[in-house]
């Protein structure tokens, strides 16, 4: 192959290298939807049949054609992607649900809560592939690198790439086209430093500055510290993701306070859908509840009256509300409340619980068989899930009769095997297994995550809950709750009987150090600490009172509970004794306490690597194009002489020699022989060194003495070369 | 200064990402805004920081219709290239495309019609190595290209034979000048023994002392077509006549060359190539050994009182219209 064709293939791999780093960027987040909910294998094939597709297209089939098979596989990808919505949500298929669910997308909804977010992925995915693959096939980059790029930026607008992988796939896009640029004109390989420097240029301004208002740190800056966060505050953000992270720190500030019937956990909402390192709520954009529904009876009803003491953007409630009255609110999926807009201190609002009924024996006899939906959307758990998790708990619950059984044991042994802490290392991928056999400690996230992964491992329906453990008692019917309380646990589905309770976390030192953060702020007198009732002399070691118990179905349960754990199931724990601790969902880039053992050293990730080559490549462009590399290389052809046979030797120094004479007077003109160009501009000891050149080359003195002389005089010559 | 079609793009991408970024949050939007803005910037500093690039070019020769050439040129610049250009009176008629810099580029182009062409303007567009922005500087730096007429190879009618043999004596002892070989002339008149020595092919033309040489009269009369024609026979019939050792004169409607000129057929060549449409006195056009007439598109020569197509004197294997000389009318 000669030259220019090599270098012409050269410059279209780094083309195609481009376009699959932009490529590969958007793939990778809709291939997380696929790990957590779909199918792989199906994933992969579909891509890469969009690529020969696009390949042969390319070749064979015009623009109108391309436009008629890309609209083919959309078409094919939507009905896909419809055959396997559930049946009640396919009220959303009209045309404004569909432009409602756009929009969402668009302004920030995760792909990851869309119901069947795998077969979404999966339809959508082949589209941009084919035609970037179309349109480099015909070398119209330029219209490659926009599909690719647009994908890039849909994913950016939901929100589920991160700053440096979108920066990557952009990066790969401009790649690909100032590449393009330069083969389309003489390709030489060398001639892409100039796209080098732009990349680099483009990365060291990105890493450094962030434009976009409503934006937090550049993307270059490490990330707030966990360790600063309160988890609380994103824990009880009306937000649709929540992500397990590292260490947290309690808030002591008083929340609300409560008046009601019952002790009571006061819930938030819940998650049912597990992404391996966080939880996302699945997507109710168009609810068709507005109100809350369910049975009205069942259970056993009380009420309760929540008074916000600072600026609340959630309404915490009993499980289960079926009625409130006070500040305007909408229903979630969940059985949740959420308030249309903020609750400010004074926006009291009252709420009718039903608390269903049910004793252990009624829970043991639930059947087994759950509906295909329910069951389906409940025991999900993302495909890269290690098999660990399940193995371990086949058994632990080898024993466990019922899933209530297995449910039980569960909680209990974490609680007993674990320990509780706020400091821990960031997770990394998969919080369940990483907790069961890498770790000793952790926080209430932890242990409801891990112990809703046991449970779905086991095709036990359960989901994730969230909201404030029941608080400080400050009366009979009182209580005040703070940031600290914020609390994560798990319920679990029994058929016939709904949703129940489960708290894995262990309560005694949790308290302590719960109360330790309370003592402090009090002691550094910080506001909002207190409430006129919560007075520290009355409360610094609550004596833990029994809840009293209005129904008496609830009382044979006290009874039949008489071995049961505490912070099971419907009966809170009491008082200060209740496992309730601040949640700290820090941000993925929470600070690393790390304070394992012999932790391995970890590669930085790929696209730090990828990075560091990109700047490095410019850097090293532009020093080549101002000449260092050249001068470097002369540099070194000057100071190293090696010596071989007299002949090559002396004329080794003289070529150098006349490098130098050229380079401080000018060069040698054709026909003028080496002699009279010397005798012109050279030294005395130059005219020497031609002497001896003369001697060696013509007249075949092969003596070593005249070949060290001729190179002690270059030697001493050369060192002009320092003057400038 | 313009803004390329990817150039708004990106600008416009970067104007979005911000507006959605204040509208619903920032998310990895500056993944986005961050590179736009500083493409943007660069390409707009790179382009405007450019100098109006040099440029310099070499025409091609002159030569017959038919025949391929290539316009060589060198542009040099900061930023990346493409060159624009018009040209007339040759395949293809405009050029567009993108070149490296710095080192000489061809493109080819094929005579396609005699005459004297304009080449240019030549316009270079300059671009950032991402081509969103570009500037376009206008040059007429071109030489005109010459495209003399369609040289064929001779085999000729028997007047004509009957002519060169009164006409001129071969004295291939002495010859006179050596010239160029002109492509689409018969290969049997070249002088291989010295075309060895060189890198081009020779001709020899004879002369001799006292021949009274022939008189080529011609003219074209109404449209280029027909001077096209004339002129395409004219330049055949001399360059087989000077062969053939006879000393010519051609008289056309621009001028007179003679042998005695020096480079005669060159001059020739290009008085043919700018010959337009007019004609000679009558009195030439009797007087002549030789009269050639392009109307109707065709040339008719006259040798003689014979009257015949050009076409005729064609070698078989250019042309195969073989038509019988005619009498021409007027003439005894």
């Amino acid at each position: 192959m000669n030259d220019t064709t090599r270098q012409q293939w050269l410059c279209r791999a780094l083309v195609v290298t481009g376009l699959s780093i932009l490529a590969s960027s958007y793939l990778r987040v809709l291939y997380t939807a696929v790990d957590i909910d779909g199918d792989p294998r199906l994933f992969f094939g579909l891509v890469a049949g969009a690529v020969i597709a696009g390949l042969i297209a390319g070749r064979f089939v015009p623009i109108s054609g391309a436009i008629v098979s890309g609209a083919i596989i959309t078409a094919l990808g939507s009905m896909l992607y419809i055959s396997t919505i559930p049946p009640e949500y396919s009220l959303s298929l009209t045309i404004s649900g569909l432009w409602g669910d756009t929009t969402a997308l668009l302004t920030g909804m995760s792909i990851l809560r869309i119901i069947n977010a795998g077969m979404w992925a999966v339809a959508v995915a082949p589209i941009p592939t084919f035609l970037v693959s179309y349109f480099a096939t015909r070398r119209q980059f330029g219209y490659s690198t926009l599909i690719g790029c647009g994908t890039v930026a849909f994913v950016v607008l939901t929100g589920d790439i991160s700053g440096t992988d979108a920066l990557l796939g952009v990066l790969g896009g401009v790649f690909t086209l100032g590449v393009d640029g330069v083969e389309r004109r003489g390709a030489r390989v060398m001639k892409t430093d100039r796209v080098l420097v732009v990349l680099a240029l483009v990365l060291v301004v990105t890493a450094s500055i962030s434009i976009v208002p409503g934006g937090s740190a550049p993307l270059g800056a490490g990330g707030s510290t966990g360790s600063g966060e309160t988890v609380e505050a994103s824990l009880t953000r009306s937000d649709d993701e929540l992500s397990v992270g590292g260490s947290i720190k309690l808030s002591p500030d008083v929340r609300f306070t409560v008046e009601s019937d019952r002790e009571s956990y006061w819930r938030i909402g819940a998650y049912d859908r597990y992404t391996g390192d966080g939880w996302v709520r699945t997507a109710d954009t168009h609810d068709p509840n507005d109100e809350l529904t369910g049975p009205k009876s069942g259970g056993s009803k009380f009420t309760q009256t929540v008074s916000p003491r600072a600026t609340l953007s959630v309404m915490p409630a009993a499980w289960r509300p079926i009625s409130v009255s006070g500040p305007a609110a909408d229903a979630t999926s969940f059985g949740g409340l959420r308030p249309e807009g903020r609750l400010q201190p004074g926006d009291n609002y009252t709420v009718e619980s039903i608390a269903p009924r049910h004793s252990p024996r009624e829970l043991r006899n639930a059947s087994g068989s759950y509906p295909d939906d329910l069951r389906d959307r409940y025991t999900q758990l993302p495909d890269s899930t290690p098999d660990d998790v399940s193995q371990y708990t086949e058994q632990l619950t080898a024993n466990a009769e019922t899933p209530y059984d297995s449910a039980r044991v569960i909680s209990t042994h974490l609680k007993e095997h674990w320990n509780y802490s706020l400091s821990v290392p960031e997770p990394d991928g998969q919080v369940a297994s990483t907790f069961l056999f890498d770790r000793e400690a952790g926080y209430c996230t932890y242990f409801a995550t891990t112990m809703v992964t046991m449970l779905r491992s086991q095709e036990i329906p359960a989901r994730l809950a969230v909201g404030y453990a029941p608080g400080q008692r400050v009366g009979q019917n009182e209580w005040v709750v703070r940031g600290l309380d914020a609390h994560a646990w798990v319920e679990v589905y029994f058929q016939d009987v709904g949703w129940v309770r489960f708290d894995p976390t262990p309560a005694e030192p949790r308290q302590q150090a719960e109360q330790a953060a309370i003592a402090a702020a009090r002691e550094d007198d910080a506001a909002n600490v207190d409430v006129s009732s919560s007075d520290p002399n009355e409360t610094d070691t609550p004596t833990p009172t029994p809840t009293p118990e209005p129904t008496a179905s609830t009382a044979t349960e006290a009874a039949d509970q008489s071995t049961a754990t505490p912070g099971d199931e419907t009966t809170p724990e009491t008082g200060p004794a209740s496992a309730y601790r601040p949640e700290a969902f820090a941000n993925a880039s929470a600070a690393v306490s790390d304070d394992d053992g012999g932790s391995t050293v970890e590669l930085p990730p790929a696209s730090t690597i990828l990075f560091g080559i990109t700047i490095a490549g410019g850097l090293l462009a532009l020093l080549r194009r101002w000449g260092v590399f050249s001068g470097l290389r002369r540099l070194v052809w000057l100071w190293n002489l090696s010596r071989s046979d007299p002949k090559a030797d002396v004329a080794a120094v003289y070529d150098r020699l006349e490098y130098l004479l050229t380079r401080e007077h000018r060069p040698r003109e054709p026909g003028e022989t080496r002699r009279e160009y010397v005798r012109d501009v050279g030294t005395r000891e130059d005219r020497r060194l031609v002497a001896i050149y003369e001697q060696v080359i013509y007249a075949g003195d092969r003596s070593d003495s005249l070949v060290s002389e001729a190179i002690e005089l270059f030697k001493r010559r050369r060192w002009t070369l320092v003057r400038w | 200064m313009t803004v390329t079609r990817r150039g708004w793009v990106v600008i416009c991408s970067g104007v979005l990402a911000m507006a959605a970024g204040s509208m619903h949050g920032a998310r990895a939007l500056d993944a986005i805004a961050v590179p736009a803005l500083v493409c943007s910037v660069l390409a707009f500093g790179w382009v405007y920081s450019l100098d109006r690039p040099t440029v310099e070019r070499v025409g091609p020769d002159p030569g017959p219709v038919g025949t391929d050439h290539e316009m060589q040129l060198r542009v040099t610049s900061g930023g990346l290239v493409s060159i624009q250009e018009e040209l007339s009176g040759t395949e293809p008629t405009s050029v567009d495309q993108p070149i490296a810099t710095e080192t000489w580029i061809s493109y080819p182009i094929t005579y396609a019609q005699r005459g004297r062409h304009s080449v240019g303007p030549l316009h270079v567009t300059v671009s950032d190595p991402l081509a969103l922005f570009t500037r376009t500087f206008r040059y007429t730096t071109g030489d005109p290209i010459l495209v003399y007429p369609q040289l064929s190879p001779v085999s000729p009618p028997p007047s004509l034979s009957a002519l060169t043999a009164t006409s001129g004596v071969i004295e291939r002892q002495e010859f006179e000048r050596l010239r160029e070989h002109v492509p689409g002339e018969s290969l049997s008149s070249v002088d291989w023994k010295t075309s060895a020595k060189h890198d081009d092919l020779f001709v020899v033309e004879y002369s001799h002392a006292d021949s009274g040489g022939v008189t080529l009269v011609a003219e074209g009369v109404g449209n280029r077509q027909n001077v096209d024609a004339m002129a395409r026979a004219v330049a055949s019939l001399v360059a087989h006549l000077r062969t053939q050792g006879v000393s010519v004169t051609v008289i056309l409607p621009n001028g007179t060359v003679s042998t005695d000129q020096t480079a005669f057929f060159q001059r020739l060549l290009v008085a043919l190539a700018t010959a337009s449409p007019g004609r000679v006195s009558t009195t030439a056009l009797e007087s002549a050994d030789i009269s050639v007439v392009g109307r109707r598109t065709t040339a008719m020569v006259t040798i003689d009182g014979m009257e015949f197509p050009f076409t005729a004197c064609l070698e078989p294997n250019r042309d195969s219209a073989h038509t019988v000389a005619t009498p021409a009318v007027g003439h005894s």
